[in-house]
């Protein structure tokens, strides 16, 4: 098989479910726009009060009308995807590389310290996850950097886990046997083959970990314990939109419904990259 | 056996603790082996056979030092492997290498065949210029039988065979004096088998390569190995000269065996006698008292069951470990 | 020659994968007469398996398809021009049963072996009781030689060993009363003792039941020792057909000479060189219409790369049956 067929063979199992999943990219490519180029996008500030234009209903000017405080509510999503990005990528990519790296030691050396890391997790796993998010959410203070900490923190369990897991069953595998018997270097066993052989499933991981790392963040500004006011985020816009949801509903669903669908998608996206990428799963859809 | 051996095994032990709980408390121990004694001369071949579970296997890795042993010696050159540091154990380690048993799970499948062979061949430090290493992993490449092309190819895009002769190259880049092959060729195809089979005689005569092969198809180690033992829950019942397994086998294991595999030569087979064995291997967990084999034994005896047999070496080059094998073939010969 | 059991005739089937379509059986047709035990043997992705699978009509649509074939089973049409005729629930696993290389996944892992027994037996025969059922799974187990039937009925299938999962899979076929009894490389996951102990069973079971049995593997040896007839296939097609003697002591296709030189013969005097037939089989997918085994046909004439995939014809006048221009001439006087 070529390179130029695995590409092909990668996009038909990765677009095997269809339409939902080329609506679930292009959402996805929507959101990383809309994160990006927000500025540009829009001609107010996110955080520009304008009390005339309070709870003003969707128009021209304000597409999706205005809030309590008259900030439009297209720009708060927009600036609010920037917020959402940013905090989910960063703290997977934390979480990722910090569940990776301690993954690998408990696998690779499997002595006292591995029951160490491992006895950990147990801990962790033992309380709920938002919970925890929440304890060290108030404990580092309320920031984006606070907030990235206290979600990479909160995900660490299930990166090291699932690292674990791979490493354990890598380094039993024959050809990294017959590596150590020719003496080539630890070192080199491991970034050369343990890590490549472990990417695509922590890849997979990852896209999945995303959208649910953004239903979270949400979940703490709606409860007020994540970015503090007056950031846009999309959990607190629901939270502030909710007292107004007979009058002027658009407040609180839009937020909300974004939320919706970039979480959906990148579900979907998370498992149709296992499919593309673990052999065992492909085609048995 | 008249020559300094290569390879010698003394009283190889290895028994793994079964443990329980988070406390770890032992509550028994797999005797996976126990005891097991053997030598190889170098440019010979010697034959490990026996059923799942019979510590083959185990024993190939304990040599290499993948399993801990619990006792016992295993000499190269004179040197006692078990007891050496880490860092003597790593000067020697690539003179013993090892075949695989599964072609497809003995190769990085992000790795090309030649990266393959060549994360080896480096690994001994030695400075070389690409130029030479490249030289080097086309000459491998050559001498398993495979093209130079062959070598930008990754697992995937070869078949059954192209890989355990891959395999096979990458344990000949550390230029090995003696290769532990674990079944490497039951997981082949009949018409590849015997490719990989002669490959292996061609590389022994050649390089002057020492083989423990360890299998459980009598046929392919009667027609490679010029020793056998035979193995049985973590012993060896009985060692022979290939020619004489399947002509003079004295343990009443190695008989049953023997008359257990089915022969392809239809009228030998339609003539020849079979002794059918009651029941299974017996786990290692709760190993029979006596000798091992005496629940299974339709010649068993009382003092089978307490006493365990030792090995008999009335023919120094035909050692049985058997109470009655006399008795037993003086009435078959009969 | 006994009375015709089954009866299959130009089976093909194709499995269709993105971008290419394999071949996996291609013109298959093979009988088996009542009270025989007949062997298909080939290397492995030769077909073998798949036209078991297609007689029972347990091949996986989509991707795969049943192109053509007629199959007849006791007098009843199961497959006509590939399309189904009979019930298939009549006779699968009632009075075809069929035995599979791994026997941990051909029974359920979540239920006692009785309460499969209860399952298979009533689902076969309408009005039978459960404790009929689980009665006569319990004789079923002791009649293939598990000794503390009853307690083993209450066993999980995890609780047994691998020889005793493959002893209750032939208790099925025993309860069932099966006519026809296919095994796919029933032994191949077994020691050599178990091999021989499961083998002898299915001939006693064989023998008392009246009944047939296709082997299906790549175990020479197993062949010699226990079947009757024998079908060598190669890359979906029958190369070679015959009776054991004929096949191994006299073979004429270049395939099956060149397996029989290629295993290792434990004979006391033979310790000569293997020939192992070079290169590897062909991929399904990437077949012409010239024969399958002429890249590494060590006897190829000049004329082989010009002429058509060779047909299966008789040999001589004793059922022995070849595919190779070898014996064109031969074959045509």
């Amino acid at each position: 098989m070529t390179r130029k067929d695995k590409i092909k063979q990668f996009r038909t199992t990765f677009f095997s479910r269809g339409i939902i999943s080329y609506l679930a990219v292009a959402f996805i490519v929507l959101f990383l726009i809309a994160a990006i180029f927000a500025p540009i996008l829009t001609p107010y500030k996110p955080n520009d009060m304008n009390l005339r234009n309070s709870l003003a209903t969707p128009s021209i000017k304000h597409l999706l009308g205005c809030d309590l405080h008259g900030r439009d509510v297209v720009t708060r999503l927009l600036y609010g995807a920037r917020v959402s990005l940013v905090v989910s990528v960063f703290s997977c990519i934390i979480g990722a590389i910090m569940g990776m790296a301690l993954g690998l030691i408990a696998g690779y050396t499997n002595g006292p310290l591995s029951t160490l890391i491992m006895r950990y997790v147990d801990v962790q796993l033992a309380i709920p996850p938002m919970l925890f998010t929440i304890t060290i959410g108030i404990l580092v203070g309320h920031s984006i950097l606070g907030l990235i900490f206290a979600l990479s923190f909160g995900m660490l369990p299930s990166y090291i886990r699932l690292m674990y897991g791979l490493v354990l069953s890598l380094k039993q595998s024959d050809y990294i046997t017959a590596l150590k018997f020719a003496n080539v270097r630890t070192s080199k066993i491991i970034v050369r083959h343990l890590l490549p052989n472990a990417f695509p499933t922590m890849m997979v991981t990852f896209t999945m970990n995303l959208g649910g790392t953004i239903m979270l963040e949400s979940t703490l500004s709606f409860l007020g314990i994540g970015i503090q006011q007056p950031t846009a985020t999309w959990g607190s816009m629901v939270a502030d939109g909710y007292q107004y949801i007979f009058d002027r509903p658009m407040l609180a669903f839009a937020p909300g419904l974004c939320l919706l669908l970039v979480v959906l998608a990148f579900n979907i996206a998370g498992d149709s990259l296992r499919d593309a990428i673990d052999p065992r799963l492909r085609g048995k859809l | 056996m008249k020559n300094d051996p290569i390879i010698k095994v003394e009283n190889l032990k290895v028994h793994f603790g079964l443990t329980k709980g988070i406390a770890k408390k032992r509550i028994g121990t797999v005797k996976a082996v126990d005891g097991v004694s053997f030598s190889v001369e170098r440019g010979k071949t010697i034959g490990i056979v026996g059923e799942s579970g019979c510590g083959k296997t185990t024993t190939g890795k304990a040599i290499l030092r993948m399993v801990s042993s619990s006792g016992g010696k295993v000499y190269f050159h004179n040197q006692d492997v078990l007891a050496m540091k880490r860092k003597e154990h790593d000067k020697i380690k690539r003179k013993i290498q090892m075949i695989f048993q599964d072609p497809y799970g003995s190769l990085d499948p992000r790795q090309s065949a030649f990266s393959i062979i060549k994360e080896v061949l480096v690994a001994d430090g030695k400075k070389r210029t690409s130029e030479e290493i490249t030289k080097e992993v086309n000459e491998l490449l050559v001498m398993v039988g495979l093209s130079e092309e062959m070598g930008e190819r990754f697992p995937h895009e070869l078949s059954g065979g192209q890989r355990q002769r891959i395999g096979i190259a990458r344990a000949l880049a550390c230029h090995p004096e003696v290769i532990i092959c674990d079944e490497p060729v039951s997981a082949l195809d009949v018409s590849i088998q015997a490719q990989i089979i002669n490959l292996l005689e061609k590389l022994q005569r050649e390089l002057g390569l020492t083989y423990i092969f360890v299998a459980h198809d009598l046929a392919v180690v009667r027609h490679i190995a010029d020793y056998v033992c035979i193995m049985y829950l973590g012993n060896i019942v009985e060692m022979m000269d290939s020619d004489e397994m399947f002509t003079k086998p004295l343990h009443p294991y190695t008989k049953a065996l023997i008359s257990a595999i089915p022969v392809v030569d239809y009228h030998l087979e339609k003539t020849r006698k079979r002794i059918e064995l009651e029941g299974e291997i017996p786990s290692p967990i709760n190993r029979p008292t006596g000798c091992p084999f005496h629940p299974r034994c339709p010649y068993a005896k009382d003092k089978c069951a307490k006493e365990a047999p030792v090995m008999d070496t009335t023919d120094p080059n035909h050692p049985v470990c058997c109470f009655y094998y006399k008795d037993l073939n003086k009435e078959t010969s009969n | 020659m006994g009375e015709r059991l089954l009866d299959c005739k130009n089976l093909k089937v194709s499995f269709f994968m993105t971008g290419s379509t394999v071949q996996a059986v291609r013109d298959v047709s093979f009988h088996v007469d009542r009270n025989e035990v007949v062997a298909v043997v080939g290397e492995s992705g030769c077909g073998k398996s798949v036209t078991q699978m297609s007689i029972m009509q347990l091949i996986q649509t989509p991707p795969g398809k049943i192109l053509s074939g007629d199959v007849t089973f006791d007098g009843i049409e199961l497959l006509r021009g590939g399309k189904p005729i009979a019930d298939m629930n009549q006779v699968r696993g009632n009075r075809i049963a069929m035995i599979f290389q791994e026997p941990m996944t051909s029974l359920n892992p979540v239920f006692k072996i009785g309460n499969q027994f209860v399952d298979v037996l009533r689902a076969h025969n309408k009005g039978m009781s459960k404790k009929e059922a689980w009665a006569l799974g319990a004789k079923a187990l002791d009649e293939v030689g598990i000794p503390d039937a009853e307690l083993r009925m209450r066993n999980y299938p995890f609780e047994l060993s691998g020889g005793m999962r493959q002893r209750v899979l032939i208790a099925f076929a025993v309860a069932c009363q099966a006519d026809l009894i296919i095994a796919d490389e029933p032994t191949t996951a077994l020691d050599v003792t178990v091999q021989a102990q499961v083998m002898e069973l299915l001939m006693d079971i064989k023998k008392k039941n009246n009944s047939s049995i296709v082997i299906v593997t790549h175990n020479l040896g197993l062949v010699s020792r226990y079947a009757d007839r024998i079908y060598v296939m190669y890359a979906g097609q029958i190369v070679e057909s015959g009776t054991s003697e004929q096949i191994l002591t006299d073979p004429k296709h270049p395939y099956t000479k060149g397996l029989l030189n290629a295993v290792p013969q434990i004979q006391a005097d033979k310790k000569s060189d293997l020939v192992p037939i070079e290169g590897a089989p062909p991929s399904l997918a990437k077949l012409d219409d010239r024969c399958a085994f002429l890249p590494r046909c060590a006897m190829k004439c000049d004329s082989c790369p010009s002429k058509a995939s060779p047909v299966l014809r008789e040999y001589g006048t004793d059922g022995h049956m070849v595919a190779c221009h070898l014996f064109d001439e031969e074959v045509a006087k």
